[in-house]
């Protein structure tokens, strides 16, 4: 398993606007995907939120959570039919989520560093207009974050 | 060239550090400064600022929801505090409004002990302040569960103040006396702290324990809080160096939970039990030696007052009160307990000259010396000195002569008055549960001793905050 796959975007999901809902599809989405504890990985969603907003503007998110059981971080990208009311700092609805799960006790600071690299890179005003662009088309985004970041 | 730098740190470490990084970086950029953040994340410290980084930047941004490590660098510098998401949503802002922020070091929150002493504090005054603060509520609390446990369930025997066990007296008593343990620990650990962060809290902290044992040091008292004062700057500064080492980047993260821990406990108490056991031994059977030679001649009794007075005071429960305070204890085992009546006097003296003084020139005082007040008096009662510790500690120039001249007053006198104390415990506590042959004299000397020591701290404060006026 990598820690970016194609599989792990999914396009167009249809969540209505509100916010929880939204992290609980998210939830429910990797942990089928990834075997993972969906339970723990909403809370782990929602304690992130509670202690600021994880949308960061121009209708972007970067929902993260640390779970148990992991061996690597999971770097995923969720885009949403409609947009979803995040409370984002430019309270811009959220169309895109930037999703990074990551083991609860990852010794290893490659993992780390890699996902920081990709935190920065979503600073980057070009990088998002390519995502907006590309947003109902999985292997494109996949090609675009891929191209950015080295992943594994 | 115009430049900046700046701290950032979030909750998990992972996205809003790097995020926040970056964008002050390249807004930064585009208004041509130079820039150079670093970033305080899960995979530990990047990009850390050198002490010459600092140097050059015109002002600070720290965009951190949590507390930071390391504030203590930008000591001078203008610092602006901000959230992550402040700075990911207007890093532009934040840059506008950095260069008039507040400078770091001036009327910091941190540092709430105010020091009417200086305009500009001295970083040593700061790191020691810092200690100061964290301490006070171990004293507080350690000193009032002593006293009342002993005002209550104490009973006086030729064994000292004796409490029953198993009572909740007894427990009380235990509780403080873990307050007055972890004092120690605490003064040395966040003095070393404000000089080299959260590395330099074990290698000061252990150290200080170090310091304060007998057993290990192979002395007969330990250092008491002018060991763990000097203790805390050795670490804080020998940490500040580890962390000027050039590191490979790799081995960053565990330099500051492994090496430098490791290297400086072994160090500073390598140091401690080699270096200081010996002349501390030396200096506690000098100081003997030098009481009982006073002791031989009647004549001189006044001056063994003056003396065994001035040596309560002088570390409040280091190894020169420590010697003053056996000597007395011997003179109970001999059978004339006239010494341990003048050690008795002395005791009290500090923490009640200290607390009174606080409500004479009030305004004099700052809101955590007055609330340090009412406590100090209650230990002083109770014949507990280091209730004036965090005043000594604090500002030491004006309250060591003033407790110092205080003390010895109050054990000459009762050498005068031939005050006895069959108690190896001392403070009015004593005198009220009938340990002393007169307890108005008792109470007398003890008076005299304190008038003595608050007048003159009084006079040193009131000539400060004139000179301070005059140059204002």
């Amino acid at each position: 398993m990598k820690t970016f796959e194609v599989d792990n975007i999914y396009t167009d999901i249809v969540v209505g606007d509100d916010k929880s809902t939204a992290l609980a599809t998210l939830a429910q989405l990797f942990a089928d995907k990834n075997g993972l504890d969906q339970a723990a990985l909403t809370a782990g969603f929602n304690a992130r939120e509670a202690e600021s907003t994880t949308g960061f503007g121009n209708g972007l998110a970067i929902p993260h959570a640390k779970v148990a059981g992991l061996t690597q971080p999971i770097v995923g990208i969720v885009t949403f039919n409609t947009e979803v009311n995040w409370q984002a700092l430019d309270e811009t609805p959220v169309a895109i989520a930037i999703v990074l799960i990551m083991p609860l006790d990852d010794p290893n600071k490659t993992h780390l560093r890699v996902l920081s690299k990709f935190a920065r890179k979503l600073m980057d005003d070009a990088f998002i207009h390519n995502l907006k662009q590309n947003q109902h088309d999985a292997m494109a985004l996949y090609t675009l974050v891929n191209d950015a970041i080295e992943f594994d | 060239m115009k430049k900046f730098v700046g701290i950032t740190k979030c909750p998990v470490g992972i996205a809003h550090t790097y995020m926040a990084a970056e964008k002050l970086q390249k807004a930064g950029q585009a208004r041509g400064y130079e820039v150079k953040i670093e970033t305080q994340g899960a995979s530990g410290v990047e990009d850390e600022l050198s002490a010459a980084d600092v140097a050059d930047a015109d002002f600070v941004i720290i965009a951190a929801d949590v507390a930071v490590d390391g504030e203590e660098r930008f000591n001078g510098k203008p610092v602006l505090y901000a959230k992550t998401a402040e700075a990911i949503k207007d890093a532009d802002m934040l840059i506008e409004k950095a260069p008039m922020a507040g400078i770091y070091g001036k009327n910091q929150p941190k540092t709430a002990v105010k020091q009417e002493d200086s305009h500009e504090q001295s970083p040593i005054i700061k790191q020691l302040l810092n200690g100061v603060s964290h301490m006070i509520p171990f004293v507080v609390v350690g000193g009032l569960f002593i006293a009342l446990s002993i005002a209550i369930g104490g009973h006086p025997t030729k064994a000292g103040m004796v409490i029953p066990p198993h009572t909740i007296w007894s427990s009380m008593n235990q509780i403080g006396t873990i307050g007055f343990t972890l004092m120690i620990p605490i003064l040395a650990g966040y003095i070393a702290y404000a000089i080299a962060g959260r590395a330099a809290l074990a290698p000061a902290m252990i150290s200080a324990m170090v310091a304060n044992n007998p057993d290990i040091l192979g002395t007969k008292a330990g250092t008491g809080f002018i060991g763990a004062i000097i203790v805390g700057f050795a670490a804080g500064y020998l940490v500040k160096w580890f962390n000027s080492w050039p590191v490979p980047k790799d081995l960053r993260p565990v330099m500051p939970i492994f090496v430098i821990p490791l290297l400086g406990v072994g160090i500073i108490s390598a140091i401690l039990i080699l270096v200081l056991g010996a002349p501390i031994s030396w200096l506690m059977t000098a100081l003997q030696d030098m009481l009982t030679a006073l002791s031989q001649n009647p004549e001189t009794s006044v001056i063994l007052g003056v003396v065994i007075g001035a040596m309560v005071a002088i570390d409040m429960g280091g190894p020169v009160n420590k010697v003053a305070f056996l000597f007395g204890v011997a003179s109970i085992t001999a059978g004339h307990p006239q010494i341990m009546g003048a050690v008795a006097c002395a005791v009290a003296v500090p923490p009640l000259a200290l607390g009174i003084a606080t409500f004479i020139r009030r305004d004099l005082y700052s809101e955590e010396e007055k609330s340090a007040g009412i406590p100090a008096i209650l230990m002083g009662l109770i014949g507990i000195t280091e209730g004036a510790i965090p005043f000594a500690t604090a500002n030491p120039k004006q309250v060591f002569p003033s407790i110092i001249a205080g003390s010895a007053v109050a054990s000459a006198v009762g050498m005068v008055f031939k005050i006895t104390d069959a108690v190896p415990h001392g403070g009015p506590i004593v005198g009220v549960l009938g340990a002393t042959n007169n307890i108005g004299l008792f109470f007398m000397s003890i008076l005299a001793g304190v008038i003595v020591a608050v007048a003159i701290l009084t006079t040193f404060k009131v000539r400060k905050a004139q000179k301070i006026q005059h140059a204002q």
